[in-house]
């Protein structure tokens, strides 16, 4: 089977749920963990949530982990929040440099509620946005 | 028969018994089979690594290359082994064997990603294939001349024993093994510098002896080529996958620095009193009207000028440096082969999520999946074709030692800059980077090996490109060029791509960090 590049990441209710009630909960500090997901053709579709503790000592404008045993095996989504409403609803600066992970979701959550989620595969050069859809195939939220 | 083929039948069969006696400690574990279980204690890390390193090359060509072209033409390889052992105990060893690395590539692939773990795969498994053939070539011989077999037979019967005892007991039997391996080596060595000096005396041939250091400053004598084999073996060596390999199996970091350490003097032990020997060969040959004609020196020596005790433990010396290269070469490359290049990490169920499966390809699975402990069995099955590889190469490339020089060059410009500078300058080592300085390095050496009429005094037979421009005097250069610009890009794409690409930042334990954030600083 050829491994054509993912292009989509899907995340279906009960785990959007289970991220959206962890980042509420630790609003206004960014929360953050990984989606162990499972490869369906171009899609990676999210199986289970697993949310990590922010190990900053400024959490409301950093998160900060380790890659270890607590996290999933591949293939994976590392998400983490943009808590303030002056942050980006995509990658930053500090988070393409310093997301050492194939694949990332961004969810802009200004007020503690999710209002966009943003898809992201790191390529040999850049990174590169994907789609993120629920699993009805309607894309979520974009901003 | 004769007290040589009693001591090489002595030897093979106290190898094949200890080989696999200890193989029962594998128990069905990859972690046992390929590092050990990491547990080596200091005397058999330090013996592993003493016996990796010095192979008929540093045994057997040292003593032809000192013969025809003086001491450093061939005392260049145990310098440049043991120069390896000793910076890699000084920078390498403790943060190496921190990270609970279980092969090399690992490395590659926690710090730059999926496709700089498999180039360097690529890289470092070719180079193996070379090494091992270049030790069964040895080993034909040695069979061809003491035993009576023909070379391929020799070449054959090598290549079945030390893929037996390999097979069954991965890097404990490897490691006991070497342990004695190393013992008879060392004990060979002394023995017949003692012998040889008492008897006959040290005759140094005008210009050939260690004090004439124009063999390393004046390119007409061969500077160049000395020089670049004693830094194509003592950095290019330093990501040689059978030497990291015990430096991961070690008990600690500790015991992994202390044990490279040992192993660098040992080499030198070992190694260098084959140099003198052979700096007296032709003399105590002459005097014995003896010709060595187109066999090695050492050999001619050995069958002529010492007693026949003496002659099997020197030769039962050659035969184990030959065996410890060789079942290093054969579990080292089988298990890149496995786990870096087919993905197979059922080893540690841990190291699954720490190395992060960072695949810049998409690919979860490998070739075989992860869904059960395959590992081992891949190992194992892969140690098959690369012993048939290294058989191939043995008895149909007639420049097996062109090659590996070759390869070892190439190791050197395409696998060390990514390597330091991922663990000495972490946060400008990108992505990028290591890729271009791997493939830079690479092209480079390989454009300039198809150019230049002999490799390190080796007359190129395979590709050469006729011009005016390169000159057999320029052997020896494209080594230091080759790794020059595997730096240079390096440095220049790091610089480029800091910013847009950033870094993959390990920690003390060689996990990977994560900082996201909503704001950019300032």
């Amino acid at each position: 089977m050829v491994p054509w590049p993912i292009r989509t990441v899907v995340i279906p209710p009960p785990i959007r749920a289970s991220i959206e009630s962890h980042v509420a909960t630790h609003h206004p500090n960014e929360a953050g963990g990984f989606l162990g997901c499972r490869r369906q053709g171009r899609r990676l579709r999210a199986t289970r949530h697993i949310p990590i503790a922010n190990e900053s000592t400024i959490p409301e404008r950093r998160f900060e982990t380790t890659v270890d045993d607590r996290v999933p095996p591949p293939p994976r989504v590392f998400y983490h929040s943009h808590t303030s409403p002056e942050s980006i609803s995509g990658l930053t600066r500090i988070d393409k440099r310093s997301i050492p992970e194939p694949f990332a979701l961004v969810i802009f959550a200004p007020r503690g509620e999710a209002l966009s989620y943003r898809g992201f595969k790191r390529g040999l050069l850049e990174w590169r946005e994907l789609r993120v859809e629920a699993d009805t195939g309607r894309r979520l939220a974009r901003l | 028969m004769s007290v040589i083929l009693y001591g090489i039948i002595g030897i093979i069969v106290t190898m094949l018994g200890i080989g696999f006696y200890v193989a029962r400690k594998v128990k069905g574990d990859s972690v046992n089979y390929i590092v050990a279980g990491r547990g080596l204690i200091l005397p058999l890390a330090a013996a592993t690594l003493m016996a990796q390193s010095l192979d008929s090359n540093a045994t057997l060509g040292n003593t032809d290359l000192v013969a025809s072209f003086g001491f450093w033409a061939g005392a260049a390889l145990p310098v440049g082994l043991a120069t390896c052992l000793f910076l890699t105990g000084l920078f390498f060893a403790k943060p190496m064997n921190r990270m609970n690395l279980t092969t090399l590539p690992d490395f590659y692939r926690r710090k730059y990603g999926r496709t700089a773990e498999i180039l360097a795969s690529v890289i470092m498994s070719v180079a193996y294939a070379f090494l091992l053939a270049g030790n069964l070539v040895a080993g034909g011989f040695l069979f061809e001349i003491f035993v009576g077999t023909s070379f391929q037979v020799g070449v054959f019967v090598i290549a079945a024993l030390v893929l037996a005892y390999t097979v069954a007991g991965g890097l404990f039997s490897v490691a006991y093994t070497d342990f004695l391996q190393a013992g008879v080596a060392l004990v060979g060595s002394i023995a017949l510098i003692i012998f040889v000096t008492s008897q006959y005396g040290l005759t140094i041939p005008e210009g050939m002896g260690p004090t004439n250091l124009g063999q390393l400053t004046d390119p007409s004598q061969g500077a160049y080529i000395n020089l670049a084999t004693i830094v194509a073996l003592g950095l290019g060596d330093i990501v040689a996958i059978d030497f990291m390999e015990r430096v991961f199996a070690a008990d600690s970091p500790e015991t992994a620095r202390k044990a490279c350490f040992i192993g660098a003097a040992g080499t030198l032990i070992i190694g260098i009193p084959f140099s003198i020997v052979a700096l007296s060969a032709n003399p105590i040959l002459a005097s014995l009207g003896v010709e060595s004609g187109g066999q090695a020196v050492l050999y001619t020596l050995l069958q002529n000028a010492v007693p026949p005790w003496l002659g099997a433990l020197v030769i039962a010396g050659i035969l184990a440096a030959s065996f410890s290269t060789s079942d290093g070469a054969i579990l080292g490359t089988s298990a890149v082969i496995a786990r870096n290049i087919g993905n197979i990490r059922v080893d540690e169920s841990e190291a699954v999520a720490t190395d992060g499966g960072t695949s810049d390809d998409d690919s979860d699975d490998g070739l075989l999946g992860t869904d059960s402990d395959k590992l081992l069995t891949v190992t194992r099955l892969m140690s098959v074709p690369i012993t048939l590889l290294g058989i191939f190469f043995a008895i149909r490339v007639s420049a097996t030692g062109m090659l590996l020089v070759l390869a070892f060059d190439i190791m050197l410009a395409g696998a060390f800059v990514p390597l330091v500078m991922g663990l000495y300058w972490p946060d400008m080592a990108t992505t990028p980077a290591a890729l271009a300085s791997m493939v830079g390095g690479s092209l480079t050496r390989l454009v300039l090996f198809v150019l230049v009429p002999t490799t390190y005094a080796y007359e190129n037979t395979l590709l050469y490109i006729e011009n005016d421009i390169f000159t057999a005097s320029f052997d020896g250069l494209p080594t230091f060029i080759a790794a020059g610009v595997s730096l240079v890009v390096f440095v220049a794409v790091a610089y480029a791509t800091k910013d847009s690409y950033g870094v993959r930042t390990l920690d003390r334990d060689g996990r990977r960090t994560i900082v996201a954030g909503g704001e950019d600083e300032e």
